[in-house]
């Protein structure tokens, strides 16, 4: 229903700044993943766009209306918490309808709604429940029909899957992306689980310390991370980092892994000039493992295998006194000794190379 | 692990039963429990039948009549009984209903995060730290004639208004009010503009007197509660679109009803039991039920005096139930009752409770003709008033309401400054009686020379309102510690003797149950906990005349408890009188010492006694080396808090001291103090002002220890509360 902008906004709690100067625009209808490791700021982030708290310094508009200062109710917002807030001592229709009842709205609405939201999640049944009598995935659907029944101009979650067990957390991710597709509206979801993240966001926003480090698609953010902490981050397994240093031949550019060389081509050396080290990083999925050498590899000692069911998760060392870890993704089980020599390569372009002190991706520019 | 071999070899080993631990463990408080109050009780409803007149246990059955002794017309203690009665009702509910209402108010204030939140939490145990005695002396002082000085009198003259009596009127005042007084026939009372009693403020004073000591406490408990309410329901709250009061009436109400209601049931069991505070005004215009009890005991009536006391425990009860089970029928059913008995304004009462019945009649039969199939019972708690509130507005059409941001602004920083002012006049009503009068304790207080009577100079007496003392010395507190007059230090000891044992006692008792209330499970746990609280309800005056006449029973049968000889402290042996006070003291304590320990057991994670037991220790070791030493501040903040009660009582005290002057609590001392000198005139100096001092030496060491202890006496309550 509303695009939302934050402009300049800064967040101060006491001494502690807890957000800085961020800028985000949340286009209208977007699935916005707010996503970073505990403490980055980004449930603070959300409060300021719900009005539960206020910017120290900046503006939040809702298309393009200021509403700095509004409270929540005043911007029409709904959300969904992590412990869900249900009203315990309230059944479950009236806590869909309570935002109604204090808005004096007339009762034949408020059914007609109730219902709607009720018939949109397959909650018909328990109206009349309280919630302590309902399961952790029920009262989940409550909480998501208090924020239908508002009829809001933005829906915003807040790691509103955290309390559930595995099995029912996948099951519920489906059924939010399918509420956001029914009531077209925009959705604000944050939550820590990169997993989470990946699956169900149209855009993706990644923030630490504060600050927020990159805004983009998932399939942008996976495959061209703005920096190394964002690299770092998303992804399961993580990335490997590498320091490198960089050996330029006449004929050829190469980085220095350990003692081993790794030809990179004409473009990605074009971008390296200046630089006598870098940080490489490359996805664990992403590397070749093979017994013989093959053009461009790297010799290494295979350490641990982890049989993971669809696929196997391998570590290796690099054959010489370095010993830098790898760790690759295969499909399928790997049958391999430990101890056992092999070869590992990866195409040049997916790997990232980040600067070594902005820690920013220098393939980017 | 292989299978034994052979069965027969191997012994089984039943796992160790947690039964006979528990019991051990209890056993204590069942037997504190059962000489304590439960002989007591029973021997009070059996002197209550008996003719008992002097100071014997037994005596001639004589039915009822002790009960018609102040029931009927025309009897000896007719008079005062519904004079009183009607006075402890009145003084009950207007009090307990004011301290909810600014108990609620401080507690949501103090809930609220703001700088200093800390210190202004830590004032509201000031006023609960003081003896009620005390109390009632800074506003004996605070309340004083605008000649004596009082600081609130002379407020009201520099503010243009008339001097007001706030307690003891003069004589010429006498009679010029009309106001309810007793008559020989039913209705028992009525509007009279000729009596003979001294009547102005004085109800009210000792009322506030009573709030001013006592709604710190309740809004500690009722902060407590506001603990259990999860933050997210308030945003989930905000984001509805609730505004303050609804998000009380509809989210923190529902969610901290009951525990509020608990805390408002406590204060009116104690309010009823009132008997410190109208002491000490020594009015006519506000005595209690208690006072009735000591007047007939102090004509040897005892058996009176146990019916007094049980008319007493009923009316407990009927509170009780009415604060529990209540609702808008037996509410205005008590009313009426309450109006018809004391026929204050008997018309209303007959006519409230007359439309009562007509609306209900009428009621009943509108529904039967609406919904013929239907049987529906109709409960007036249940009645609707919708028509009463406004019409729906429909559905907003805007995407945001319009507001003007400045007013926004304006509004939060208004809030925001409302907020300190709240906070800062929650500080300001809890310190400022107390403040005043350790100002007033450094006025010089002699204004005659008289080396004899601890005067070796003399300031003139004061003539005019002092804000600071005009003559300041440290005169008043040389004389309450080296004049025979006080025998203040004697009473200091006392105290501290009697005091600590009860703590000490209280503990030891208390963390035994409290451990095992906390930590182990049994089959009479309810009716155990329903026990122990049942103890701290009932009015102490029921329990302490069959009390003392047991021990005036043995007494004469040679076995002499107030003759116990374990300590010498000086000339005197301890605990001496004081033995016999230790058995009620433990035992009304007691409660309260398990209410908070077991907060404090509650923390230790369960995962910590498994380990032990694992580790093969037994119940008790467990209790000893795991349990006792990680609640050391839990016992400490147990132990203060018991002192604290201990180091206030006054009835007990007076009831078992009055006699044995050298063994005089505080309390008790600085009472008689003050009634011995309002006679007097050769003392050389001001009495109220020794007083002050006197009040400023009891009390000082017992805020500064509660000042320190704040923060564990805060949690103790609170994980009580949250988890109770």
């Amino acid at each position: 229903m509303v695009s939302i902008k934050l402009k300049n906004a800064n967040k101060k709690f006491g001494k502690v700044e807890c957000l800085k100067d961020i800028n985000l625009e949340i286009e209208d209808q977007e699935f916005m993943v707010l996503v970073g490791p505990s403490g980055c700021g980004k449930t603070t982030t959300l409060n300021l766009i719900a009005g539960l708290e206020y910017v120290t310094t900046g503006q939040v508009f809702f298309d393009e209306n200021d509403v700095t200062e509004l409270p929540p109710n005043d911007r029409k917002v709904a959300m969904v918490f992590q412990s869900y807030a249900l009203y315990p001592h309230m059944n479950v229709k009236e806590n869909m309808s309570f935002g109604l009842k204090l808005a004096k709205t007339n009762k034949s609405i408020i059914d007609e709604r109730v219902n709607r939201a009720a018939n949109i999640l397959g909650i018909e049944d328990l109206l009349d429940r309280k919630p302590k009598h309902l399961s952790g995935g029920q009262r989940q659907r409550v909480a998501l029909g208090r924020a239908i029944v508002r009829d809001p101009t933005v829906f915003l979650l807040d790691e509103p899957l955290s309390n559930l067990d595995a099995k029912l957390r996948v099951e519920m991710r489906a059924q939010i992306k399918k509420l956001h597709r029914k009531v077209e509206t925009t959705f604000v979801y944050v939550t820590h689980d990169q997993v989470e993240a990946m699956s169900m966001a149209t855009r993706i926003t990644i923030m630490d310390n504060g600050v927020i480090h990159q805004v983009g698609t998932p399939e942008d953010i996976y495959n061209q991370p703005a920096n190394e902490f964002v690299a770092g981050f998303i992804g399961s397994p993580a990335m490997n980092f590498f320091k490198c240093g960089i050996k330029s031949d006449t004929d050829a550019t190469k980085l220095q892994i350990g003692t081993f060389d790794f030809e990179i081509p004409q473009v990605i050396s074009d971008k390296l000039k200046g630089y006598s080290k870098i940080k490489l990083g490359i996805r664990p999925e992403h590397i070749i493992i093979v017994q013989k050498p093959v053009e461009n590899s790297i010799r290494v000692i295979i350490d641990v295998v982890e049989f993971l069911g669809a696929s196997s998760l391998v570590t290796v060392m690099l054959d010489d006194e370095t010993q830098l870890l790898f760790a690759i993704l295969v499909d399928g089980k790997y049958d391999a000794n430990i101890g056992e020599r092999a070869y590992i390569s990866w195409n040049s372009e997916k790997m990232s190379l980040f600067n070594v002190d902005t820690q920013k991706n220098i393939l980017m520019d | 692990m292989s299978d034994p071999k052979d069965k027969d070899t191997i012994q089984v080993v039943k796992p160790p039963s947690d039964t006979n631990f528990v019991l051990a463990m209890l056993s204590p408080a069942f037997v504190l429990f059962t000489i304590g109050i439960a002989v007591p009780l029973f021997l009070a409803i059996y002197i209550s039948l008996i003719s008992s007149t002097g100071f014997q246990l037994f005596g001639p059955f004589r039915g009822f009549d002790n009960f018609k002794e102040f029931i009927f017309p025309k009897r000896r203690f007719t008079r005062i009984f519904y004079q009183y009665t009607y006075q402890t009702i009145f003084f009950v509910v207007i009090s307990v209903t004011i301290e909810f209402v600014l108990g609620m108010g401080f507690a949501l204030l103090l809930n609220k995060e703001f700088r200093g939140r800390g210190l202004a939490r830590a004032s509201l145990l000031v006023p609960w730290a003081l003896p009620t005695v005390i109390s009632a002396t800074i506003f004996l002082e605070v309340f004083a004639p605008s000649n004596n000085f009082g600081v609130v009198n002379n407020i009201l003259e520099i503010l243009g208004f008339n001097s007001v009596f706030f307690y003891g009127d003069p004589l010429e005042n006498i009679g010029s009010h009309s106001f309810p007084v007793y008559k020989e026939s039913f209705p028992f009372y009525t509007m009279s503009e000729t009596s003979q009693m001294r009547y102005e403020f004085v109800m009210f004073t000792v009322i506030l007197v009573e709030i001013w000591k006592t709604t710190p406490f309740i809004a500690l408990l009722l902060l407590a509660a506001l603990q259990i309410v999860p933050e997210d329901l308030y945003k989930a709250a905000d984001i509805d679109g609730a505004n303050a009061w609804q998000k009380f009436r509809y989210i923190t109400w529902p969610t901290i009803r009951s525990p509020a209601l608990i805390a408002v049931l406590f204060r009116t069991i104690d309010a009823i039991r009132v008997f410190d505070a109208v002491v000490v005004f020594g009015d006519a215009g506000v005595q209690s039920i208690t006072v009735v009890a000591v007047t007939a005991w102090s004509q040897q009536q005892f058996g009176v005096a146990s019916a007094v006391a049980i008319f007493e425990l009923l009316l407990i009860l009927i509170f009780a139930l009415l604060i529990f089970k209540g609702n808008k029928f037996t509410y205005l059913g008590a009313l009426t009752i309450f109006l018809l008995l004391f026929n204050r304004f008997l018309i209303i009462g007959i006519i409230s409770f007359l439309l009562v019945v007509a609306y209900i009649y009428i009621t009943r039969f509108w529904e039967h003709g609406r919904y013929p199939r239907i049987k529906r019972v109709t409960r007036l708690d249940k009645l609707r008033f919708d028509f009463l509130k406004r019409k729906g507005k429909g559905d907003e059409k805007l995407l945001f309401r319009p507001r003007s941001k400045n007013v926004i602004i304006l509004r939060r920083r208004i809030n925001r400054i409302l907020v300190y002012l709240g906070v800062f006049s929650l500080v300001a009503f809890c310190l400022a009686p107390f403040v005043w009068i350790l100002i007033r304790s450094f006025r010089d207080p002699c204004f005659r020379q008289d080396e004899t009577r601890g005067c070796p100079e003399a300031s003139p007496p004061q003539n005019d309102f002092e804000l600071l003392p005009k003559y300041p010395s440290l005169q008043s507190y040389k004389i309450v510690l080296n004049e025979a007059e006080t025998d203040f230090v004697d009473a200091l000891i006392n105290g501290f003797v009697l005091a600590s044992l009860t703590a000490i006692l209280v503990v030891l008792i208390g963390s035994l149950v409290a451990a095992i209330l906390a930590k182990y499970k049994f089959s009479f746990q309810t009716s155990f906990i329903l026990m122990i609280f049942a103890m701290s309800s009932l009015p102490p005056i029921i329990i302490i005349i069959p009390y003392i006449l047991q021990i005036n029973y043995l007494a004469d049968h040679g076995i002499n408890l107030r003759d116990v000889k374990l300590i010498k402290i000086g000339d005197k042996s301890y605990p001496g009188p004081l033995f016999p006070l230790l058995l009620p003291y433990v035992a009304f304590n007691l409660p309260l010492g398990v209410f908070l320990l077991r907060s404090f057991f509650t923390e230790i994670p369960d995962e910590l006694i498994l380990a032990a037991k694992v580790d093969g220790a037994s119940n008790f070791q467990i209790f000893r080396k795991i349990l006792l030493p990680l609640t050391k501040p839990g016992i400490f903040t147990t132990w203060m808090m018991v002192f604290i009660y201990a180091w206030n009582e006054l009835l007990f005290a007076r009831m078992f001291l009055l006699q044995s002057k050298e063994f005089w609590t505080v309390p008790l001392a600085i009472l008689q103090f003050q009634l011995s000198t309002s006679g007097i005139t050769q003392i050389p100096y001001s009495p109220p002002l020794v007083v002050t001092a006197a009040s400023v030496i009891a009390t000082l060491p017992l805020i500064i220890l509660v000042l320190i202890l704040q923060r564990n006496i805060i949690k103790g309550i609170t994980a009580g509360a949250v988890k109770g």
